[in-house]
């Protein structure tokens, strides 16, 4: 009767799937984002059973990105972001490079070019905001001045990320086949050619940006404005949708920029508008359900016999970002003259990687930047690190209420 | 960077054109699937400009409709049935047969085959849900004895319009090549096949609503029930989005139901459960977007050319929905003993078409049971009549609070 299902049938099963994971992992006491996960890996090609369109799969999940960037984007306040500057903004940018520079020494030793080092070493740096959110709120922390310190300084590894998932494609072609070793790309021949195509797309993101805050605030509040006076719940549920996607759709469309950098300027700007509680509640049902899909979509990517075949990579990963970036980042965080009890829960908030890993890993493949196998080690880490995660939140709290270690109020 | 966005173009672009359509309409006082409808034709292959990807809006349609029947299942209550079923069970069974007699009468002079004129004739007598309740809602007359019998009415014309659609694929075959003045269904040759085809699809159908209030009621309302008591809003958006889509696309693959039936009787499971409140709410942004997927695509298919190619059968049908519609019923209440005022509001408030005559048009056009002109008389017919029917029911409150003040003075 129908001819085309493939749509409905990847979204049907995806969802079941996903359920049964995310139910299983929050009885467990993990965040369901594992069990999506893992659903990924039951509906992917590398297992045996039902195998999802691989083609539509990965279009849900950019509606999934779109959608979680632009809750993003609304919960991203300026104000509390300055607030925690002197502490964000210099950790954030100190961690960064540290836990770039730390993979780039590790995937040396495996003999890896600077692109796929860098794109790994970028992946393995910046942690996953559902994660953090949530485990924060799980923690009872959110409000405390460690939790806005966590957020301030997940919003300045954003931003990075966003510039840096903007600068990729010119990056590409002059990282494409350099040496590890060449750190030296000043001097490089290439780095006329290099430069244009950076000066072109920063132009492309700074006219969007402009864009974005001198006329599409007013129009994209002018429109709500007008979508809530007519006090129709439908119209402002698709009014916040189109903002949603439909500014993602046209940043990628009229400014050659990502679908995820236009959604996250969108959110902003609903965010700084009036009605940004009532957008964040209409908006959660569906950032769920195609949230989930992303994170399936993700797993569907991972070969679980990277376990078995590089075992000790997968380790190593795991290692620099639960290991590494906890160790980095509490030795900044007390650089910057914070208590120790502070420093110890943004650690181990930030010590995992999740949907920005998988973009930048997505990106990175199809750019040829990154081997399958590089995104089968960031999905094998994620998974990992965000299962250890509560664990870690856990047992320092434990430590903090043992040791009554000093916590800003 | 993205090879494969048709899904993103398509979801984004109906989108926003959904959106300004239903501004303008709800502007214009017109309910807001007017304007969806509009931007459909704007973005169909008949008008210039973009066109979208009519096989992935066709999908995004059937998921709209699996979420407005879920909708309607949770909606509906044997209880509220039950209190009116003396005029809404003999009501809406003489109306449809009416509706039936007056179009087949009228196809017969156009010349078309019993196949035809039937599903024709179904599409035309069974009124939206969607615009009966936002009408009702907007005069404030839904929880009137006259709201509730228009509901319980309208609730009669849906499960028999379920059971045809169970039905219209194994009438197909017969009906295909039948002439329309051949009435002696029974003792066609081919009446055996019919029979046995019927009795497998009814066994079929009877064997899915007996799993679903057995077994399927218990597992729903425990799955609910343990997803409820993780206390994760996320999961349980998920549970209720799996048990509509799910249930439908198992109706579909394990039954050879439609989605639709599959998600009408997962709502109705769900409407009995507690959670029935919580579930609508979370379900309602989901269904909100999907359902105006629906309507776009519903527009992609209308050919405004048939305005000019044939007036007369658009005029026609037009008559048939809000003339034949509104006496029909009115002659039907007033002999059912219920009082003119009554009469008057459940008349005009059925005197439209919607989203059921459209799933019958998109099935009888995919069974070759429904010719192409067919299905732009029946989106022509739905436009014009859901246009018209905010002033009917406009005009029946003033007659009625005219008559009121005459009786009273």
């Amino acid at each position: 009767m129908h001819h085309e299902i493939g749509l409905i049938s990847t979204i049907a099963i995806g969802l079941v799937y996903a359920l049964i994971g995310g139910y299983v992992a929050k009885r467990v006491g993990l965040p369901p984002l594992v069990g999506y996960l893992l659903a990924g890996i039951a509906v992917g090609p590398f297992t045996p059973g039902f195998v999802a369109d691989a083609k539509l799969a990965p279009q849900l999940a950019e509606i999934g990105v779109i959608l979680l960037m632009f809750g993003v984007g609304m919960h991203f306040s300026l104000r509390d972001l300055l607030a925690v500057r002197n502490v964000a903004v210099p950790g954030a940018l100190l961690q960064i490079p540290f836990a770039v520079a730390l993979t780039c020494g590790v995937t040396s030793l495996w003999g890896w070019n600077l692109g796929p080092s860098l794109i790994i070493g970028l992946a393995l740096s910046v942690a996953s905001t559902v994660v953090l959110l949530r485990a924060l709120e799980a923690q009872g922390i959110l409000d405390s001045a460690s939790g806005r310190i966590a957020i301030g300084w997940l919003v300045v590894e954003d931003i990075v990320t966003v510039l840096i998932l903007v600068l990729l494609p010119a990056l590409a072609d002059s990282l494409h086949g350099q040496p590890v070793s060449m750190v030296s790309a000043d001097h490089n021949p290439a780095t006329g050619q290099l430069l244009l195509p950076i000066g072109i797309l920063l132009g492309k993101f700074l006219g969007f940006i402009l864009f974005m805050l001198l006329i599409g605030a007013r129009l994209l509040r002018w429109l709500l404005e007008r979508v809530a006076a007519t006090n129709s719940r439908e119209l402002f549920t698709l009014a916040v949708v189109v903002a949603a996607i439909g500014i993602g759709f046209g940043a990628s469309e009229f400014f050659g920029l990502s679908f995820a950098l236009g959604a996250f300027v969108a959110g902003l700007v609903v965010g700084e508008s009036g009605h940004h509680h009532r957008a964040a509640t209409e908006l959660q049902p569906l950032q769920d359900a195609f949230a989930a899909l992303f994170f399936v979509a993700m797993g569907m990517l991972f070969d679980p016999s990277i376990l078995v075949r590089e075992p000790l990579r997968v380790l190593a990963v795991v290692a620099i970002i639960v290991l590494g970036k906890f160790v980095a980042t509490f030795l900044i965080v007390r650089l910057l003259r914070q208590p120790t009890g502070t420093a110890l829960t943004i650690a181990a908030g930030l010590a995992q990687i999740g949907e920005f890993s998988f973009i930048l890993a997505d990106v990175g493949v199809t750019l040829r930047l990154l081997p399958a196998e590089g995104q089968s080690l960031i999905v094998a880490g994620a998974l990992i690190s965000i299962a250890l995660n509560s664990f870690l939140l856990r047992a320092v709290g434990a430590i903090q209420s043992r040791a009554a270690l000093p916590v800003l109020a």
